[in-house]
């Protein structure tokens, strides 16, 4: 595959990690564009790209922390928005919904040094050692990043009283 | 089975979980597990719950991608990116100007200021970014192939209200894969793309153009390079990759079009 069509083939996972941080449709995308706009920038000065899905959400990361942090800071403060989800489709199994937003609630009540790392291994599948440089922390601290995220999104999902293991698929 | 050596650690426990353990290591682990089922038990909640958040998370992924993150449209707004600040001094030289001298006066200086950058300039880089959008696609770098030629000249003529000659450069070892009609902000342009047969591309630029003549320019926009050209209110552009000069094709294309027109 080209360069620009592994690119192009990251946007719908770019989309998903913007989303997860921003939990907003209109400025994931904008988070996405400014992205994908560095990324071309840097591939007109030097093609030479060696792993494609780590490199872009290098650069998204790095726009997340210089610029969009403070919208999401913002949103946060608003407690019922975030639980609620309007964004969220309901799907056809209600238990399925109510899970996921559940899950999302529990996500936001992680710090966003867990939510990363937990987002960047269990959603988007990058290496534990791609999540460390992608975040500028030893992998250590990755892994313990990931445990405590696993086990507070957990006990999370226990106090809710639906907690995954119970689901009917 | 355990490891006396290597004891099950924390990491281990994840990397299992993520299904990143070599067969040997994973039984370590699986034995480990098997003899503390309450670690067994949080061990597989981490895993149930990443299926789950991957799950909540997958109607991202069957959403259309938004057309304002398709990268051939990014492109196309890096080049007149890229354009504009080619100019951004003449701007601030007609902005200034608007100041002394009024909006009446100064209007008619912006206008000319955005012309003076001049169409063959413009040519090449629409040139070289259409070059950059579509002749390093391997899938579909173009929309009609060699074999439908007549359907494809028709095509291009239809769309530029002009006779076009499809130029043959097998002599310089480029063989005709095809070519598509594009869009830009002055209307319509046609690419054709050649292969040299060993991936290498280049692309020939087409469209109309207001001026009669202009001389060769060379062009240069990220790894794309070539020439552009005017001939007979015809604009022309062609770009290759990388550092390799193609001015002798150029300059034989430039020939050829001229005999032939």
């Amino acid at each position: 595959m080209t360069l620009m069509g592994e690119i192009e083939a990251s946007i719908p996972a770019l989309r998903r990690y913007a989303w997860s941080l921003l939990r907003d449709t209109d400025d994931a995308d904008d988070l996405v564009q400014d992205c994908l706009v560095r990324a071309l920038d840097r591939v007109a000065a030097d093609p030479a790209v060696a792993a494609v899905r780590p490199w872009l959400f290098t650069i998204m990361h790095n726009l997340f922390v210089s610029r969009w942090r403070t919208k999401r800071k913002r949103r946060v403060t608003m407690p019922d928005e975030a639980t609620d989800n309007a964004e969220v489709p309901i799907g056809p199994e209600q238990d399925d919904a109510l899970i996921r937003r559940d899950l999302l609630a529990g996500l936001d009540r992680l710090t966003e040094d867990q939510r990363q790392v937990l987002l960047l291994v269990s959603v988007e599948g990058l290496e534990y050692r791609e999540v460390a440089s992608i975040l500028e922390v030893p992998v250590g601290t990755v892994m313990s990043r990931l445990s405590r995220a696993r086990d507070n999104l957990h006990a999370y999902m226990d106090g809710t009283k639906r907690p995954i293991l119970r689901r009917v698929k | 089975m355990t490891d006396p050596i290597r004891p099950v650690q924390e990491d281990d426990l994840h990397a299992y979980a993520d299904g990143r353990l070599d067969p040997v290591r994973r039984g370590d682990v699986e034995a480990h597990l098997q003899a503390n089922p309450a670690l067994r038990h949080r061990v597989e909640g981490w895993r149930e719950q990443s299926e789950a958040l991957c799950e909540a998370l997958a109607f991202k992924l069957r959403e259309p991608v938004p057309s304002s993150l398709h990268l051939g449209h990014l492109q196309e707004q890096r080049a007149v990116r890229h354009r504009q600040s080619l100019f951004s001094s003449p701007w601030r030289v007609a902005a200034a100007l608007v100041l002394t001298l009024g909006l009446g006066v100064g209007t008619g200086w912006i206008a000319r200021g955005s012309q003076r950058m001049g169409e063959v300039t413009r040519l090449g880089l629409e040139a070289a970014a259409a070059h950059s959008v579509f002749a390093v696609d391997p899938t579909r770098p173009i929309e009609i192939g060699p074999e439908n030629r007549t359907e494809l000249v028709a095509w291009i003529d239809r769309k530029l209200h002009r006779s076009v000659n499809v130029p043959d450069l097998s002599a310089q070892g480029y063989r005709l894969i095809g070519g598509r009609v594009l869009a830009t902000i002055i209307g319509p342009a046609a690419m054709l793309v050649y292969d040299d047969g060993q991936g290498g591309r280049i692309t020939l630029f087409l469209q109309p153009m207001r001026s009669d003549v202009a001389p060769m320019q060379p062009v240069s926009s990220g790894t794309a390079n070539g020439y552009a050209w005017i001939d007979g209110h015809m604009g022309y552009g062609v770009i290759a990759d990388g550092d390799g000069s193609i001015h002798g094709l150029a300059n034989s294309l430039r020939r050829a079009m001229l005999s032939k027109s």
